[in-house]
């Protein structure tokens, strides 16, 4: 059994001054300090990818750096499911006694290391390169027609559908110093920001950040420990155009998971769901039955994901306000589960948070990775 | 193979499974689900819209064509979910070659 034994995560922000590495040791430095473990106590070392170093060997030049000299290390890269993929994996490295103390790292200047056009365009190399790179989609133009698809279906507009969940992130965002924007937003304000990718509108898009975030992954025996209870992963298509709009991948992944923890999705008090837009946020939460279909606008609007409503989700705000730098982006759901399951969130906590679910997809909803967290006070 | 707009050749090639019947839209040398031979057809450019998205970057849409496959192309940024579609090709002032461009049916 593996488990959570530290977390880091740095701001977010448009924050000049780190390279992709500094920021990828900065939140490694954070993270082991928190497990109580030095460099030299590191034996595996998992290190995303970063656009602004696109560089074949992430672990390798993170480990050079910090000293580290690991008997494993490899880089990792399945879009915006990288970081709960390498948690996955070094859980499995602990488990097959591969490696006792994996350091799991992921950081990125990617708001100001490259220019926005430069950002958009490596992310729209996704899509397939001979059918739809040529075609000019952007990623905030896929997703804009899962949104469109999405909307047609359930004779939703983006007041009832979409803008709502904008809204819930942001609120949440409030309540954390690191988040990138912590200033509340109304339905309104979401529906008259820019149009980016009708029906999307920018309060729809995660912002583009600079930031981090790290984990140590070990054998637990720490009362701050977070059990790392079951992993679950579906990988059914790459492209739009071959994509299941109704079976994405989420409900396959987060199955594997609960069954892997011997749990039902009932029976989670904090949830960490991948927002990258806000309709990668209704599609997720409907494709994992935290809300009906079409319904997920309409749940949120009614407080459901509220920290003090019955499904709590992305306490820190999310990709939508917490921020976006990449791999580290889709690990902050997990910094933040942990420090809930901890019961160290402070004017976040959820109260009597003791199980956690997180979820993560990348590409256009392609790769999906699912976690389940149990704090020590958990049951089963 | 059968060459499409991707190599210069404005059209839209649907390719399917001689074992087992899968169609599919991206070139692939056998069936994605059963490894079975390909055979193609060219697609006669008509389907139904499933998704669009129109704005400074331009408007794309999906598209569910007769032959049963799904096509990503540029668009006419009056299209809309749910309606008629016709393919045509349409090179911008950068584009290599010609790509998919959906308009309504009857426009």
């Amino acid at each position: 059994m593996a488990w959570i034994r530290g977390a880091g995560l740095t701001a977010f922000g448009r924050l000049p001054g780190r390279d992709a590495l500094g920021w990828q040791a900065s939140a490694a430095t954070l993270a082991m300090a928190d497990a109580g473990v030095t460099p030299r106590d590191v034996d595996g070392l998992v290190v995303g990818y970063a656009t602004t170093l696109n560089h074949l060997m992430p672990a390798n030049l993170l480990g050079e750096y910090l000293g580290i000299t690991p008997q494993v290390a490899l880089g990792a890269a399945v879009g915006g499911a990288t970081g709960l993929a390498m948690v996955a994996q070094a859980a499995a490295l602990v488990d097959a006694g591969a490696a006792s103390t994996v350091l799991v790292v992921a950081g990125e200047d990617r708001a100001s290391g490259q220019s926005t056009q430069t950002s958009t365009n490596t992310l729209a190399q996704v899509g397939h390169h001979r059918y739809e790179v040529p075609v000019g989609a952007t990623v905030p133009q896929y997703y804009a027609l899962l949104a469109s698809a999405y909307l047609h279906e359930h004779g939703l507009d983006p007041r009832a559908g979409l803008a709502p969940l904008a809204v819930a992130m942001r609120a949440h965002a409030a309540r954390h110093d690191g988040a990138q924007f912590r200033t509340p937003v109304t339905v309104g304000e979401v529906l008259s920001s820019r149009p980016v990718a009708e029906p999307l509108h920018l309060l729809d898009c995660c912002p583009i950040s600079d930031g981090g975030a790290a984990f140590v992954v070990g054998a637990g025996g720490d009362p701050r420990d977070v059990e790392i209870a079951g992993t679950g992963q579906a990988h059914l298509h790459q492209h739009i155009s071959e994509a299941d709009l109704h079976g994405f991948g989420a409900r396959v992944s987060a199955g594997r998971a609960l069954a892997e923890a011997g749990s039902e999705i009932a029976e989670v008090d904090v949830f960490g769901i991948y927002d990258s837009f806000t309709i990668t946020l209704a599609l997720l939460l409907e494709e994992l039955g935290l809300a009906e279909p079409g319904r997920a606008g309409a749940a949120a609007a009614d407080g459901r994901f509220d920290l003090d409503g019955p499904t709590p989700v992305n306490p820190h705000g999310g990709l939508l306000s917490y921020g976006h730098c990449g791999v580290g982006g889709g690990m902050a759901h997990l910094a933040e589960v942990v420090s809930q399951l901890r019961g160290e969130a402070g004017g976040r906590q959820v109260t009597g948070a003791r199980q956690g679910l997180v979820h993560a997809d990348g590409g256009v909803m392609s790769a999906h990775v699912t976690a389940v967290l149990r704090g020590r006070g958990g049951t089963r | 193979m059968t060459t499409d707009w991707t190599d210069g050749e404005p059209r839209i090639v649907v390719s399917a499974c001689v074992d087992c019947g899968h169609r599919w839209y991206l070139r692939r040398d056998r069936c994605p689900r059963c490894a079975g031979a390909v055979t193609t057809t060219i697609s006669a450019g008509r389907g139904a819209v499933v998704a669009t998205t129109a704005g400074a970057q331009g408007a794309i849409a999906l598209v569910d064509l007769a032959e049963g496959v799904r096509v990503l192309g540029r668009c006419d940024p009056a299209l809309r979910p749910g309606v008629p579609a016709v393919l045509t090709f349409r090179a911008g002032t950068d584009d290599p070659v010609a790509v998919p461009y959906f308009e309504a049916e009857h426009s």
